[in-house]
């Protein structure tokens, strides 16, 4: 059963056509991929998706439920939680408020209540803190609740934006770049990281991501994206057998020769050939 | 007077003026913090909670010092019906004349924002008249020192004194406390560190600017209240004058820092003081923008301000 | 002797009175208008025990009102407050004009006319006089400038015209040559005159 469906959908910024016409489905339970070089709307896509700006055409589907036009926090509501390509976490708050702020949309008690404090209040607001702990404990930062965001290490801010995804329930992770900047063992655990939260917590993940590894050594379904229009589709070994997909990566008539690519100047559109590989 | 009279009564001035304007001027902050508007009617708001309770006192036909429980009743009962009215007046204005430039360049609103508190005043002036106001003396007014201590000093201290300083610094630590440990409070943070973030994470940005607003025009309804029952007197062009001195405090505390414009506050309430006292009240004012331009300048996020704006 | 000076549109003085309590000063002296903080400066003064110790306030005509009374009370102020204003005591003017004028006034507004009403019906006096007087020329004038011309012409020459509180006379400058000038102290209610004070302030 398709979680989220995208049914041609379109993006335009002004003259640029950023997504073309695109048409995906995320099955509920699966880590898709979504790869293509820079600029080829994949973080447009996901910005539709959570809700930031809405589709210039075409249809959002998320369970079943067309979502074209929701506000962020509508679309948060419904369950999908996501994570940024440059961390964005609320820095001047602590890893654990980072947490609960996520939780937001899932807490009932409005203002009067926060002022009056009930006790329905306190018994909801200690187990919104009993569940930030546990889920910091999860994604591995057991300690950190009191650390303001901005002072933990940048592999620990990636796993905290996790969390803070994780804490409304989403029903459908968007990760982007997961492990952009990271060192290989902070690669392997995030990678085991978000294997986890698929298979233990039965998130469906869907992630942009310009590490070939990770993105062909995660992912279950890959969509490639070029120039805003999908140009592949597949497990990742059809994927990465896609003459298209080697092309869009590497340009017209090249297919080896990284070293050669790096001397004679800037390689076209993005990503070293040898990590598609992977 | 002696000097340590003197220098006692000048600490307890500043305290009263600082009192006042620091709850102003969180109203300031807080709707910086997370919208990037200067609110100019903001001040106007002070002026109109003054205004409104004026109003409902007259209403409840209370004309003298009241005593007792008749005394407590009035106060709290006018005192949350006139923050309920600012609160949702704030509010009022926020949806009517900025929600709609939300995505306007940021000049928009606050030119705006300036319109809206032009209309303000002069809508107070249709209702209330251009003269000084003349505000019941409702709370009694007990020489503390003098008349419970039974000490011989020529210090003012009043009850009015403790009634102004007893409604506004616990106003103050309450928000600080809705702010560090709530729910709305952690929302409002995350909203005025990265709004878009936190729409992200399911927060609703516009109920986090509403709250805003109401908290903020509560707060500064208090203020006029209190200040209408601590001078006795005001003016439809009160909030002009007090709203320009709680923004430089807000400025001056680091715009868009809860702590920072109370600190603010106080600060500029012992400068007014001091330098009505040892230059001349001609130089208060210049005094004050010049503390103001050379924070600026020295430290341009202000006294608490960080280099990334550390806001709310 | 220390000068300061104050906002119009502030409403809180006390930082400053602490400061002129603090001097020692034997009498608060302020060019106010009602609408300018005059009001509200003897408001402070009294919620500063300033009457009490002692200290006076003084104004001129634009306090002439009931503005102060009000926003204080009769007794603090009793014989701490004092106002210059150009004309004796309303019930002993001089002038038949005058002592109409306060009759009429009291009978339609129900309570004493406020200085700034005097000076408003003199001066109103002094253009229906003019105009009164200029009425052939005005006939004769060709244009609209040239009746203007008429009527101001006629309003310099104004000599010995009976207004409220004496003739009005202007001197080549347009100065009124003939004011009386006298001074008020608020007592058991109500502005009580003193003496009248000449030109040159020099105390008759």
């Amino acid at each position: 059963m398709a979680l989220l469906e995208a049914v041609k959908v379109t993006k335009q910024f002004g003259g640029l056509t950023a997504v073309n016409e695109l048409n995906l489905v995320i099955e509920k339970g699966t880590i898709a991929g979504l790869i293509g070089p820079n600029g080829a709307g994949k973080s447009s896509f996901f910005n539709m998706v959570s809700g930031l700006y809405p589709p210039t055409s075409g249809h959002l589907l998320f369970d079943g439920r067309e979502i074209n036009g929701f506000r962020p926090n509508r679309v948060a509501a419904l369950g999908v939680g996501r994570t940024f390509q440059n961390i964005r976490l609320f820095n001047n708050m602590t890893a654990l408020e980072n947490v609960l702020v996520g939780m937001d949309c899932r807490l009932k008690a409005g203002w009067l209540g926060a002022l009056l404090r009930p006790p329905a209040v306190t018994t909801e607001e200690a187990r919104a803190r009993e569940k930030a702990e546990k889920l910091l404990a999860y994604v591995g930062l057991p300690r950190a609740g009191d650390d303001l965001a901005k002072n933990l290490p940048y592999g620990l801010q990636r796993r905290l934006e996790v969390a803070r995804a994780l804490a409304s329930d989403p029903k459908l992770l968007l990760l982007d770049e997961p492990t952009a900047g990271m060192n290989p063992q902070e690669t392997a655990d995030a990678m085991t990281l978000i294997r986890r939260v698929r298979d233990e917590l039965g998130v469906t993940v869907l992630l942009i991501e310009h590490d070939m590894k990770v993105a062909m050594g995660l992912s279950e379904r890959i969509t490639v994206l070029d120039y805003g229009a999908k140009i592949a589709e597949g497990t990742p070994e059809e994927v990465r057998a896609n003459p298209k997909v080697i092309e869009a990566y590497l340009g017209k008539g090249v297919a080896t020769g990284l070293a050669a690519k790096r001397e004679a100047g800037p390689p076209p559109p993005s990503e070293p050939m040898a990590e598609l590989g992977g | 007077m002696t000097q340590t009279e003197l220098l006692i009564q000048l600490l307890i001035n500043g305290v009263t003026i600082g009192s006042y304007l620091a709850l102003i001027a969180l109203g300031y902050t807080m709707v910086y913090g997370i919208i990037e508007l200067i609110n100019f009617a903001h001040g106007d708001i002070y002026m109109l909670g003054f205004m409104i309770s004026l109003t409902l006192l007259g209403v409840l036909g209370v004309r003298g010092t009241l005593g007792g429980w008749e005394l407590w009743a009035v106060l709290i009962g006018v005192m949350l019906a006139t923050m309920l009215c600012t609160g949702l007046l704030n509010m009022t204005i926020d949806r009517l004349a900025y929600k709609p430039l939300r995505r306007a360049p940021r000049l928009a609103p606050l030119i705006t924002a300036v319109g809206m508190s032009f209309m303000l005043e002069n809508l107070a002036m249709i209702w209330k008249g251009s003269s000084q106001i003349f505000y019941p003396n409702v709370f009694p007014m007990i020489d503390i020192p003098n008349q419970v201590l039974g000490m011989k000093t020529n210090v003012l201290f009043t009850t009015k004194d403790v009634l102004l300083i007893g409604v506004t610094v616990p106003l103050m630590v309450g928000l600080s406390l809705f702010i560090r440990n709530t729910k709305m409070g952690k929302a409002m943070r995350a909203t005025a560190q990265d709004r878009e973030a936190a729409a992200l994470m399911g927060i609703d940005a516009e109920n986090v600017i509403r709250t805003t607003f109401f908290v903020g025009g509560a707060l500064a309804g208090t203020a006029g209240m209190i200040v209408g029952l601590y001078l006795n007197t005001g003016r439809y062009l009160m909030g002009f004058d007090a709203g320009l001195l709680a923004f430089t405090s807000a400025v001056l505390g680091g715009i868009g820092n809860v702590t920072g414009a109370m600190l603010g506050g106080f600060f500029i309430g012992f400068l007014q003081a001091f330098s009505d006292q040892y230059l001349s009240s001609e130089w208060t004012r210049i005094i004050v923008f010049t503390t103001l331009i050379l924070v600026l300048v020295f430290r341009p996020s202000g006294l608490l301000g960080q280099r990334t704006p550390d806001k709310l | 002797m220390a000068h300061d000076g104050v906002e119009s549109v502030n409403i809180d003085f006390r930082a400053l009175l602490t400061k002129v309590k603090a001097s020692g000063a034997d009498l608060v002296y302020g060019g106010f208008l009602v609408d300018s903080g005059g009001p509200q400066i003897a408001q402070q003064m009294d919620a500063l025990g300033m009457f009490k110790a002692g200290v006076k306030f003084m104004s001129e005509d634009a306090m002439y009102s009931d503005a102060v009374p009000k926003a204080v009370s009769p007794e603090a102020l009793n014989g701490n407050l004092y106002v210059t204003f150009s004309s004796p005591a309303l019930d002993q003017l001089p002038t038949k004009t005058g002592q109409n004028f306060y009759k009429n006034y009291k009978a339609k507004y129900n309570g004493d006319p406020i200085g700034w009403s005097i000076y408003s019906y003199n001066a109103m006096l002094v253009i229906l006089d003019s105009i009164k007087r200029a009425a052939p020329q005005i006939d004769a004038a060709k244009d609209v400038a040239a009746k203007r011309q008429a009527v101001l012409d006629a309003m310099t020459a104004t000599k010995d015209l009976e207004g409220v509180a004496g003739p009005i006379t202007f001197d080549k400058n347009g100065d009124v040559v003939t004011a009386l000038f006298s001074g008020f102290l608020f007592k058991d209610g109500k502005y009580v005159w003193q003496r009248n004070i000449s030109g040159d302030m020099k105390c008759q």
